[in-house]
Formats: C-alpha cells, structure tokens, sequence
C-alpha cells in the first residue's frame, strides 16, 4: 500500500512537473470528443427540440377538411372515436390585406380558449403581447416576410378576396388591431397554405377570435390521434401510423357528412316539390274567377272554425303551436283571396298581377334549387398531415444532413488524437528513461511501470473527454442550430446533458490513448536497466534513399539535404503531420465541393432540365375542351407559350427504403415537350425523344432502382395496381424522379384516358410573374400557379444552410491542422533545443533558423496537402453519396475551386502555426547549447 | 589597442528575489594571435565571460571591445552578425548536428559566411579528410571535436572561442586536439580563446586569465608557452 502511495504521488508530481504534455493530450482529447458529440447530438438535439414543441403545444397529427365543410355533429362523430385523442375544430378565411398598394393574401384562422386539454390543440406561442381577448383584436405571425406593419397596437384593414364582396359577409369586423406576435406550431418554417385568392401565395397567417367569423360552417377540423406522442415525429412508424388513423378519420368524417348531405339534398328537393306546389296553387288561383274563388273562402272560414275547435282539445304545446301555425297561414291565405275578390269586384288586376310575379319568383327559385341539386356532387374528404408541410420534411432532412457529417468525422479524429498522444508519450518515455530504468533496478514489475504511464495519460483523456463532450453538447449544436434559426420557427434548441455520448466517447478515446501509450513503452519495458541508465544514443544520421541519385541530391541545396533527412528521419511525425494535414485539406475539399455539388443543381435542375417558367393546374370539371383551355391560356398577356400535359403521380417501391414517389408526364406532343423540359443523358450528352415504345425516366430513379435502357420500370399506384413499362432512355435530372411518357403509352400502361390536367408555360421576359399569376388564377379554368423561379429560391433558401457546415468543416478542419502541426512543432522544437541553439550560435539569423526547422514542417506539409487532395476526392464523393436523399441527385462533379481554396487554406493554417513557431524559436537560449547531453 | 578588451563589465542575473553577480567588473586584454586561458573553478563565472564575448549575451554595465568594436553596444541583430563573421564556437559537447555528416557539419557554418573557405579544406586541415561523409555518430570523440573545430575554424572568424574543448575526452585524445588548437593559433595566427577549469593546461598559453568569484584575480602574460606535448596532467 505504501509503494502504491509513493508511486501514485510519483504520478501526481510528474502531471504537475509537465503540465503542457497533460494539456496537449487534454486538448486533442477535449476536441475531438467535443466536435463528435456536439455534432453527432445536433440531430437528435434537433429532433427532440421539435418534438417537445409539438407535444407542447399540442400539434395535430391529422387535419380534415370536405367540400361541404365541417359542422358540430361532425366534430362530435369524430371525438367519439377510439383512437382520437383531441379534436379541434377552426375557421379559416383567405383575406386581402392592402400592404404597399397592393393586395396581399392573409390567411385569418380561428383562435378560441374554448377547447380545453387534450382538444386545445396547435396551441399558439406568444412571442410578445397577448392573444386575442375581444372582438376586433388579432394576432399576427413572426415570419420574416410578414409585412412591416404586422406590430402590436397597428390596426389592420382587411378586404375580402372575391370581388364585389363585402369582408363583412364572412367576418364580423373588417379593422382588427394587432395585440400580439405569435408563432403557431402548425407552420415551423417559411411555407404557408396554398390558395386561389391573389397570385396564389398566402403571405401570412392571422389569428383572430372564434366569434369574429361569421360561417355556419368550420373550415378544418384537427385531430390528435392517442398514443402517437410516443412516436418520434419524425420516423418512418409515426408516419405510418398517421397513415393509417387518416384514412379512419376520413372515412368516419365522410360517413358523418355524408349524412349531411343527403339531409341537404332532401331539403333541396323539398324546396323544389314547395316551388313546383306554390306555382300550381298560384296558377290555379289566378285561373279561378271570383265565383270559384269565393267556394274556396267558405271552405277555408269552414277550416278555419274546425281547427279553432280542435284547439281547444289538444293537450300537448307542441301540437297547439302546429294548429296554431295552420290557422295563421289559412288566414293569410283567406287574407288574400278576400284581396283579390274585392280586387277584382273593382276592377282592379294589381292583385293578379302581384300573382303573376309570384309565381315568376317562384319559378325562379326553382330554376336556382334544380341547378344546385344537379351541381352539388357527392361530398369530398380531405386529408392532410404534418408531412405535407414542406418544411416539416426539410426540417428533418436538415437535421440528418448534420448527422452525415458526424460520420466523416469520428475517423479523422481517432486517427489525430491516437497521433498526437503517441508522440506525447513517446516523447514522455523518453525523457524518463533513466527513471523507468531506476523503477527496474528497484524492483517493479513491467506491469507497475507501464501503469504509471497508462495511468498519466489516463487523467487527461478522462477529463478531457469529459469537458469535450460536456462543452461540446453546448456549443456545437447550439451553432449549427442558429444558421437554421432563419428557416425554422422551432424555439431555442434543447441540450440536455447525454450521459451516454460521454461514456462512449471517453471510452473510446481511452482505448486508443492506452493502446499507444503501451505502443510507445513497449521497449522501454524490455530493456534491462543498465541499458536504460544510459543515455539513449541519439538516432544515427542516415543517408536517405534520395542519396542514391546522386545527380539530383548534388543539386539539392544544403539545408534541402537536411530537410530530407530529418524527415525521414523522424518517420512517425512525418506521418503524422501529413495525416493530419491530408485530414485537413480533405475536410476542406469536401467541404467546399459539398457546396458546390448541392448549390449547382438548383441551377442545373431550374435552368437547364426545367425550361418553363410555370406550372398551372387546370380545373378539369370546369374546361370544355383542352384545347380550348389552351387558348384561353395563350391569350393571357405573358404567356408565350403553353404546353398540355397529363400529370399524375405514383410510387417506386425501393429497397431498404420507403416508396419514392415518381411523377408520371404524359403528353400528346412528345417533339414539343423538349422546349420546356430537357431531355438528354447526363453522361452520353444524347439527346432523347419521347417515343411510343418506351418512357424516358430521371437518372437517380433508374439509380435507386439499379435500372438501365432495356430494362422494365413498375409503379404503383395508390390502391396497389402495378404497372409495367420499358425504359428507353434516362434522363438529367437532380431533384425529384420524372418519368416522361406518350399520351398514347400512358393509355395502354395505364388502360385509362390521359387526362391533361396541367399546362407547362413559357412567359414573355417582360411580364412580371406575380401579374400573369393573377389573371390565371382569376380564369374558372385554371386552379392555380406554381413558379419555377419560387421552387428555386425555397430550395436555395435551405441551401443557405449549408454555408454554415462547409464553415464548421473547415472550423474542424483547421483546428485539426493547428493541433497537429502545433503539437509536432513543439516536440520537434523541444526535442532539438540543443541543435537550435547551436545554430544559434553558429551565428544564425532568427528568419534562418525559422526557415531551418520550417522547412520539412513545409515538406511534410505539402506533401500532406497532396495527400489530402487526393484524399478530398474519395471523401467529397462519399459524403456526396452517403447525403444524397433518395429523390435528390446531387452533382458529383468535384469543381476545381474546391482544391484551389482547401490547398490555399491549408497553407494558411500552417502559416499561423509557424508564425507561433517563430516565437518560440526565438526564446530558445543560446545558453542550451552548452549544456550536457541529457 | 587590444584586440579583446573587457572593461569593468558586469552581469547580473535576476534569481526571483536574489540578484546573482555573474561577473562583478571583469577587466582584461587578449592581444590579436594569442592564445589566451581563461581559467577557473566551476562557478567561478568562466562560462558568463565567454557568453558575453561570444556574442551570446548582454552585459549589464561595461564595455567589451572586439577588434575595436564595442560589442556591449550591439543589438540583437548585430550580434548574430558578429557570431556569424567573426566568432568561431568549439563546444564541450562537440554540438554536430547528428543528421549531417562531417563535411555538411561544416558546411551549416561556412555557408552563412561570406569569406569562408571550403569545408573540405576545413577538415582536411583538422585531419579528417577520409571521414568526410561519415555521419557523427559514426566518429570517435575526438574525431567529433576535430569537426566541431573544422566548423569553427571553417568560417575563417576572427575569434576562435573553445569552451572545455576537452572536458569530453579522454586525455590522450584531449591534448591532440589542445594541440590541434596551439597549431591553429601560431600557424594562422588566431586569436583563441580557451575556457578551461584545467590548471594544467594553462603553460601552454600566451595569456592566462584566472576567473575567481566572477572577478579577475589575475592576468598573467606567457612569453614562452610550451607545447602541448610536454605537459602532464
């Protein structure tokens, strides 16, 4: 227990003696244990923030909606379901708000305290203010393209969107003063609804109090399915699952209204049996002459008398109030007819002719209740979840983007920590030669020596890993989190403490620090102690293979020869500096040409495959014909040109992953197509024409599917029915998968008609998209616009993102060169102290000496740089690879900047190094050359 | 006018609180070509002379005249310069570069100066002119010091400045290269300076300089040094 004692006091000294070896393994450790965790935490960080949010605030994980809207009895057929857990019903209203002369489309949603509990679902987060508390108060959205006056205490004038409308038909008030800022969990991110008001995009969302719509109908009804909170929210099984209480819901909502609907069909009806007996009652009247007409007034005096004596004789008040209402509308009807006697007696035919006009009106009525009958079609069900919010999904896609990187990551860093403390604790054993020869001579065992060294470098690994781990939770993913704060509304990002990261990487980076402090002993403790007692001849000078070649080694200037030897001569921290500064150069490579292979598809994808500018659904119940739909469009100032096509959407079951979903183009004029889509394999650069014996398919679905020329394509659609189809051609193509086909071969594939439910459309370069956007959503036919120019600027608003990790690559990157090269630098400059201070003496100049150690940190340098570059295109193509989403295709093309900027990046790393260097140089003490030889 | 002249120099060095006088005025005078002893017990302040003259350090009070150059006066810059050009450093521990053979062990001096002669030259004058490519750990000690010598004597300076040239070696092989070193001086007629704690070396000198409690106790002037072949020690 003593010798325990002495030897752990020996430990303890030696940490304090050598302070600067303990904070470089500390440091190595700290940082590569703090990159990894913070980065490999980012996702679940991420994820997890999310999720407590949506359970937080309630969000709804189904949201209903049919064409004949929502009533209370459908509300309550849906809560009495098992598995729905809150249900929630809400108005909405599309809006104009005149903002900057022009009218902005808002979308005013209901906001009510009324639900409680599990029903108060999508809760709002109250940013600044409060909620809405009286008629006529609002909230607005935070959302950086909400108009400027969206502030606490402006007023807001709203209009409604159909023309020659009064907004006070649909909302109490048209004024609403704004009481708060709010963020609702519904909208995590930029994209808000659709709609066919204004140019199509609704700007932002409103809240407003329940009481101020004025609708006999709810517009939406949300549902939260019980048990799914369980769930991630965002994996595969959630997913599922919603899946699957969707169509529950739906169908037990179709069923509720459907009910409705024949309720509303009968009324009609009944409305129409009314008009068809008011006219013949009219007719007949007008028809009598004043002889008959005076039967019918005793009659009704007659009736009149029997119901008052029936009166009397009822009991029940219901029955009262029927006889009652009886009595009333004969009366009225002797009422009349007494009128048009006395009328007529004077000679008067106003009466008749106020009959006639009866009639008319009634006739009209009929008309209006025939159309409507024949107009109302059997009720629609709408379904929709959280993932059919783009954002929802990119949220997710943004999270494992990061996760991706983490997996680059763990490698470099084993290799530089493992690195980096074998040449510490080489270094380490070296120096206490004589102590570990003194510890044999007395006695220890091998063993006892050797755990004085795994216990020496196992105190700054422990605590390095663990102050690593525990600062790098904090501040990595808090960094990367804050570049997609612009993207996502999600409040600040949750980091608790994992226990279980800081086990695992301790673990690991013990593991690997103890196997090379046994590598770096391993002699020391074979030896015998006699050996050991004497100093370590200094390795011999040898000549180098380069040598050899006699003519070119006589070229080399002195200090070249020098370099050569020296670096071979200290083989392990040349390979470790150009390990390290390879791993440097490749993370920066791949940094940047990650960038580039993202950035250029948007470009490539919305220039160059995509040529049209729009695409513009048609209402296909509303066009008599396509083509005259496609004059209409023609005739729209700004259109210069518009294609029909067929468009329909289906699944690719792909293995080891969820069905891709695969838009099926069909058209009827295959040599015209090719002016608003490219048609061209990326590789061959042929170009392909649609043909009536094959599709043409996207090059990254024939990828996933391992598909090629020749080969057969089977899709799916919704009810399971697989369709077969012969692959002529692949196409260019980077996001989302296309397969473009004749309108003749979509017939036999599919055995049903193409219906042309879209046009692709080509405007004139003077017209401003937002005005033709106008005027074809004002047109019946057409049901809304989509830009390609909008599809670009969401996509590169993600992309944006992406500039902080290439900035966290080379971040890591550099900290990796800094830390190898600092590390090497400063062994070397210990190391050979006595030979600096020789030269020193030699009469030296500072610049000289620096150039003197500089030169192989330069050599190793570049050589690592050479490395890396190679080195950069393997690791480029396999993040680029392993990043690919399935319905992305990114350009795998490695663009030459990529090497310009990592190698001149490098270089500057490496200048801040040996800048430091220079320093330290300069401290050394010419003095160190007299002294003895350790 | 002396060719090295120490006048009233003084250097002290800060030891946390306690101020330790290195040397506490230290006066003396070496003539050009002589071959000068400075001599004295370990601590004596032998080695802080020899910083000082060899450009290595500052004094603190004084001056230190070099070919009539006062080199207390010189900065940083200036001093390497002086080292470079006109001082030539023999090392107890020999200081070769392990990584380079005798012949680049010479040529890391002479290559930085402008007047020096060529290191073959340099090492066939010490006697080494077979071992030229040998690495040093592949010479004996006093082969090494022969080098250390040749790279000294290689930059043709004006100073030749040899701390315990023989402190390493055994005794045979460290009066050949004392012997080496009276050759050098009476055959080039360099000024070289030895610091040595070696009593018995010193009636070889032309000048010997006793170094006691960092100051001068004595300069005493040799008319007739004897060979390095007749003293016994």
């Amino acid at each position: 227990m003593m010798k325990l004692n002495a030897f752990f006091k020996d430990v303890v000294r030696e940490i304090f003696h050598t302070v600067g070896r303990f904070v470089s393994i500390f440091l190595i450790v700290a940082i590569g244990c703090g990159f990894f965790a913070g980065i490999k935490a980012t996702m679940p960080y991420m994820k997890n923030t999310a999720s407590d949010y949506f359970k937080k605030n309630n969000l709804m994980d189904i949201r209903l909606q049919s064409t004949l809207g929502i009533k209370s009895s459908d509300v309550q057929a849906l809560s009495k379901l098992d598995f729905v857990k809150g249900v929630m019903p809400s108005y909405s209203k599309d809006v104009f708000y005149n903002y900057n002369d022009e009218n902005i489309v808002l979308k005013a949603m209901s906001y009510t305290d009324r639900y409680k509990g599990k029903d108060a679902l999508n809760k709002l987060v109250v940013l600044n203010g409060r909620l809405p508390k009286k008629s006529g108060e609002c909230v607005v959205e935070k959302k950086v393209s909400s108009p400027e006056t969206f502030k606490i205490g402006e007023s807001i004038k709203l209009s409604a969107t159909a023309e020659n409308t009064d907004i006070k038909e649909s909302l109490v008030n048209d004024t609403y003063k704004i009481v708060g800022i709010v963020v609702s969990p519904l909208y995590i991110g930029y994209q808000r609804d659709n709609t066919n008001a204004g140019n199509g995009k609704i700007i932002s969302n409103i809240f407003l109090l329940e009481e101020d719509f004025i609708d006999d109908y709810y517009s939406e009804l949300y549902i939260s399915v019980e048990g799914l909170d369980k769930y991630e929210p965002f994996s595969d099984k959630y997913k599922d699952k919603v899946d699957i209480y969707s169509k529950f819901a739906a169908s037990a909502l179709e069923e509720s209204v459907s009910d409705r609907f024949e309720d509303y069909k009968a009324e009609v009806k009944e409305d129409i049996e009314k008009a068809n007996s008011d006219i013949e009652d009219f007719q007949n009247i007008i028809n009598s002459d004043n002889q008959s007409l005076k039967v019918i007034k005793t009659e009704l005096n007659k009736n009149i008398s029997a119901l008052q004596k029936q009166i009397s004789k009822v009991k029940s008040d219901a029955g009262r109030v029927l006889l009652q209402a009886e009595i009333i509308q004969s009366k009225d009807s002797l009422r009349q007819i007494t009128r048009l006697i006395n009328a007529r007696e004077h000679g008067d035919h106003s009466v008749d002719k106020e009959y006639k006009q009866k009639i008319n009106e009634s006739k009209t009525h009929l008309k209006e209740s025939k159309k409507s009958l024949s107009e109302i079609s059997h009720p629609k069900i709408y379904t929709s979840s959280r993932f059919d919010s783009d954002d929802y999904s990119s949220f997710e896609s943004d999270s494992e983007k990061i996760n991706l990187i983490a997996k680059v990551f763990p490698v470099f860093f084993i290799i530089v920590t493992a690195l980096v403390c074998l040449t510490t604790m080489t270094r380490m054993v070296e120096e206490n030669r004589m102590q570990i020869g003194t510890y044999k001579a007395l006695g220890y065992s091998s063993f006892k020596i050797a755990l004085k060294y795994l216990f020496y470098a196992a105190v700054p690994t422990i605590l390095g890993s663990v102050t690593g781990v525990t600062i790098g939770l904090q501040v990595f993913p808090k960094i990367i989190y804050n570049s997609y704060k612009v993207l996502y509304n999600i409040p600040k990002l949750n980091t608790p403490f994992l226990p279980w990261y800081c086990i695992g990487c301790t673990a690991a980076a013990l593991i690997c620090v103890l196997i090379t402090v046994v590598y770096a002993i391993r002699r020391e403790l074979k030896a015998v102690p006699s050996e050991l007692m004497r100093p370590k001849s200094p390795p011999a000078g040898k000549r180098v293979f380069l040598e050899n070649i006699s003519f070119l080694w006589k070229r080399f200037g002195f200090l070249t020869k020098v370099t050569f030897r020296n670096l071979l001569r200290y083989k392990k921290r040349f390979f470790m500096t150009v390990v390290g500064i390879a791993g440097c150069t490749a993370l920066i490579v791949t940094a940047f040409g990650l960038k580039h292979s993202i950035s250029t598809i948007i470009d490539r994808q919305f220039n160059n495959v995509f040529n049209y500018d729009a695409a513009v659904m048609v209402n296909t119940n509303r066009i008599k014909s396509v083509s005259q739909a496609d004059n209409e469009l023609k005739s729209i100032n700004g259109v210069s040109d518009s294609i029909p096509l067929c468009i329909n959407s289906y699944t690719a079951s792909v293995k080891d992953s969820s069905p891709n979903g695969v838009t099926v183009i069909a058209t009827d004029a295959p040599d015209r197509i090719t002016q608003f889509i490219s048609l061209q394999n990326r590789k061959s650069g042929k170009r392909l024409s649609i043909e009536n014996d094959g599709v043409i398919v996207t090059e990254k679905l024939c990828t996933l599917l391992d598909l090629s020329v020749g080969d057969t394509l089977s899709l799916n659609d919704e009810d399971g029915n697989t369709y077969k189809m012969k692959i002529s051609g692949i196409t260019e193509n980077y996001a989302s998968h296309y397969v473009y086909m004749s309108s003749a071969l979509f017939e036999k594939v599919f055995g049903r008609q193409a219906i042309f439910n879209s046009f692709y459309i080509h405007k004139s370069d003077n017209c401003s998209e937002n005005d033709i956007a106008k005027k074809i959503v004002a047109n019946d036919s057409f049901l809304g616009v989509s830009y390609i120019s909008e599809l670009g600027e969401s996509f590169s608003n993600t992309l944006d993102s992406l500039n902080s990790i290439v900035i966290l690559l080379i971040v890591c990157a550099g900290v990796l060169a800094i830390v190898v090269l600092y590390n090497l630098s400063n062994i070397n400059i210990t190391e050979r102290k006595r030979e600096i201070a020789t030269i020193k003496v030699l009469g030296f100049y500072n610049g000289e000496v620096l150039a003197y150690i500089i030169r192989e940190n330069f050599l190793s340098t570049l050589i690592g740089i050479i490395f890396g570059l190679i080195l950069g295109v393997f690791l480029h193509h396999f993040v680029v690879i392993t990043s690919e989403v399935d319905i992305v295709m990114f350009n795998r093309n490695l663009v030459w900047w990529a090497y310009v900027f990592a190698f001149l990046l490098t270089v500057i790393f490496s200048v801040a190094v040996n800048f430091v260097l220079y320093f330290k140089l300069k401290k050394i003490e010419m003095v160190e050359s007299l002294k003895s030889v350790e | 006018m002396s060719f090295v002249k120490f006048e009233k120099v003084y250097k002290r060095y800060h030891m946390g609180e306690v101020v330790i006088t290195a040397s506490d005025g230290v006066s003396f005078e070496i003539e050009k070509g002589e071959f000068a002893v400075i001599v004295g017990a370990s601590g004596a302040g032998k080695t802080t002379v020899l910083n000082m003259l060899g450009g290595m350090d500052t004094c603190d009070e004084g001056k230190i005249t070099v070919d009539g150059k006062n080199i207390a006066e010189f900065t940083k810059k200036q001093l390497v310069t002086y080292r470079r050009y006109d001082v030539g450093f023999v090392f107890q521990f020999y200081n070769l570069i392990n990584n380079l053979t005798a012949l680049e062990n010479v040529e890391l001096a002479s290559q930085i100066c402008k007047e020096a002669e060529s290191a073959d030259k340099a090492l066939n004058d010490v006697g080494l002119a077979d071992r030229i490519n040998n690495f040093p750990a592949q010479l004996s000690g006093g082969e090494q010091q022969r080098v250390s010598i040749a790279r000294a004597l290689a930059k043709n300076p004006k100073l030749l400045l040899c701390d315990e040239p023989t402190g390493a070696l055994d005794y045979n092989t460290g009066k050949q290269i004392l012997k080496l070193l009276q050759n050098t001086c009476r055959e080039r007629g360099m000024t070289v300076v030895v610091i040595t704690h070696n009593q018995a070396i010193t009636p070889m000198a032309n000048r010997i300089i006793r170094i006691k409690n960092s100051r001068v106790e004595s300069v005493i002037i040799n008319d007739k040094p004897t060979d390095v072949e007749t003293i016994e020690w």
